[in-house]
């Protein structure tokens, strides 16, 4: 039995269907059946990302209508056997399914797949309830900016509400240098706010708008920094204990996340 | 999970203590049962006038050892339930059946009206650890936490008036307050007039707002965004970075007290005060806001001398 996983943020444009392509994407690699489920209806961009998008026939709508089987619909991914993706509607909205469908999707997934990853939409509306109604836990994406802290700060709350397991974070789009100069946010100014696990930390990284362009996940891609963050993570979530990574130049920064986690809360 | 998917048959999972009475009908208006993780959650049926549906509760609360400690969260499943109802509940749980209640849910629609911990778009999903009611104050559960907390004679105090959608229904039967002395236990030393008090073991994040009719002790933090609004006192034995307002029924010697004092705004009364814009300096020590000659202050918080 395998477990479903939602990726959330609450504020939109911090990462969210990034981080759930770069992580199916690791998963993946690392050997594990995974399958992405874009519950962004009505603004699908998981298939683009994944540079899948030529090969839809069915979504998520119609798996839930009955219009198709499941299998149908689940696109298998160009670089790996065991990793596919659920495609959102692009001509329906969020109320075209409800979280009881949901919940059934993710316990039918859940039996054949190692990880079912949910690209959760911004906001906290309908398409959000839907994205975390089958979930058993759930990864916050926040980047280091006061809105986006705020916005997690409120999913982590509508999280508990639903007697979900803690969520844990992560940090996307950290630019060390200006952590160093004290114009961004660092980690533990969010982790003090947030006081959750830190699962990782992504780096500001130019070849992930590239690899994003091209459909192809920057977690494949060796010589990457954010893909390397990414892989990181994907170990993590298997039980791994990775170090995290020393960002550029800035011992100051991998210092202070080692002390966090000396003393964890 | 525990919201609108309840089942309409007593759920899977293991019952807490014992196995807990069955409510084994067809029906979806029936009375629902559920366990949690928190407890047992329980769907009062949705039609019905309140005697039956009180009835109902009765029954499946059955010989009561199914529910003994436990907390209880009762879905009102959109009934609008009155302060003398809950209280007739409140009471039926705790002194037939030994469990607390731990909140009311109203159903989506009338999004925590009674509940005191709204959760914005789930309702108010999830309240704290609520404290029992009785109509003597000083009987109070929560006193006796507020009283270890806050380590303060409540002298030229008058017990504060409540706290308007006040989320903790107050005493209606002075036989309810005698039994509760007993569960309470421990009442004396404590001024006749001291005003109940709320504790939350939690953090409040944004979005969530606490309404309470005396004081309000967090064990936690309170989040940029999340708001209290107590008739008392507020103490935060964490950081305060949202909004307080004590005294939010006029009283004006109400102070707001926490560990870290970052907050957005605080309100004593009917005086606003805001954080200073740009950087604000922030003292790594207690601090306590209160007014002096009507302007409000912050300064360094002193523990009372023990009397």
């Amino acid at each position: 039995m395998g477990e479903v996983i939602v990726i959330t943020s609450g504020k939109g444009g911090v990462g969210k269907t990034t981080t759930s392509a770069n992580l199916g994407a690791a998963l993946a690699s690392l050997g594990k059946s995974v399958v992405l489920i874009d519950a962004d209806i009505g603004l699908r961009n998981l298939d683009v990302v994944m540079g899948l998008e030529n090969r839809i026939v069915y979504h998520l709508v119609d798996v839930v209508e009955g219009y198709c089987r499941l299998s149908q619909a689940l696109i298998k991914d160009k670089r790996f056997d065991n990793l596919c993706l659920l495609p959102a509607a692009q001509t329906k909205d969020k109320t075209a399914v409800t979280p009881e469908q949901m919940r059934q999707l993710c316990k039918e997934l859940k039996v054949d797949f190692d990880f079912v990853l949910i690209d959760s939409p911004a906001g906290i509306e309908q398409g959000f309830k839907n994205a975390i109604a089958g979930a058993d836990r759930a990864l916050i994406v926040a980047t280091p900016e006061v809105s986006s802290v705020r916005d997690a700060d409120r999913i982590i709350g509508l999280l508990e509400a639903e007697s979900m397991p803690a969520p844990r974070l992560i940090v996307n789009r950290i630019r060390p240098a200006m952590v160093r100069r004290g114009d961004m946010m660092d980690i533990s100014d969010i982790l003090d706010i947030l006081a959750i696990e830190l699962l990782g930390v992504v780096p500001d990284d130019e070849s992930i708008v590239v690899s994003t362009n091209r459909g192809e996940p920057a977690a494949l891609a060796a010589a990457s920094r954010a893909g390397q963050a990414y892989r990181n993570i994907a170990r993590r979530l298997l039980g791994e204990d990775v170090p995290f990574l020393s960002l550029g130049d800035n011992p100051g920064l991998l210092f202070r996340i080692r002390r966090l986690f000396g003393n964890a809360r | 999970m525990t919201g609108q998917g309840t089942p309409d048959v007593p759920s899977g999972g293991p019952a807490p203590s014992g196995s807990p009475p069955t409510m084994r009908s067809p029906s979806v208006e029936a009375l629902q049962w559920l366990s949690t993780r928190s407890g047992v959650r329980i769907r009062l049926p949705a039609k019905g006038t309140f005697p039956t549906v009180l009835e109902d509760l009765e029954r499946a609360l059955g010989e009561g050892s199914g529910v003994r400690g436990l907390a209880v969260t009762i879905d009102a499943a959109g009934r609008e339930l009155g302060v003398p109802q809950l209280r007739e509940i409140e009471v039926l749980l705790l002194e037939r059946h030994g469990a607390a209640l731990l909140q009311v849910v109203e159903g989506q629609s009338a999004a925590g009206k009674v509940g005191g911990l709204q959760n914005g778009a789930r309702g108010a999903r999830r309240v704290s650890r609520r404290t029992p009611v009785s109509s003597d104050p000083v009987l109070d559960g929560g006193v006796r936490n507020g009283r270890r907390a806050l380590r303060r004679p409540w002298r030229d105090r008058t017990a504060p008036p409540p706290v308007e959608d006040d989320p903790v229904p107050r005493p209606a039967s002075p036989a309810a307050g005698r039994a509760h002395s007993a569960a309470a236990g421990v009442s004396a030393g404590l001024p006749a007039d001291a005003a109940p008090t709320l504790l939350l073991r939690r953090t409040l994040r944004s979005g969530q707002r606490v309404r309470f009719h005396g004081n309000v002790v967090v064990l936690g933090d309170v989040n940029p965004g999340a708001e209290i609004v107590a008739a008392g006192d507020i103490v935060v034995m964490g950081t305060l970075r949202g909004v307080a307002h004590a005294g939010a029924t006029g009283s004006t010697d109400a102070i707001v007290a926490a560990f870290r004092l970052q907050p957005t705004q605080i309100r004593v009364g009917a005086v606003i005060g805001r954080a200073p814009d740009g950087q604000a300096p922030r003292p790594d020590t207690p601090e306590m806001a209160r007014l002096r000659d009507g302007v409000l202050v912050i300064e360094r918080y002193m523990p009372p001398a023990v009397d």
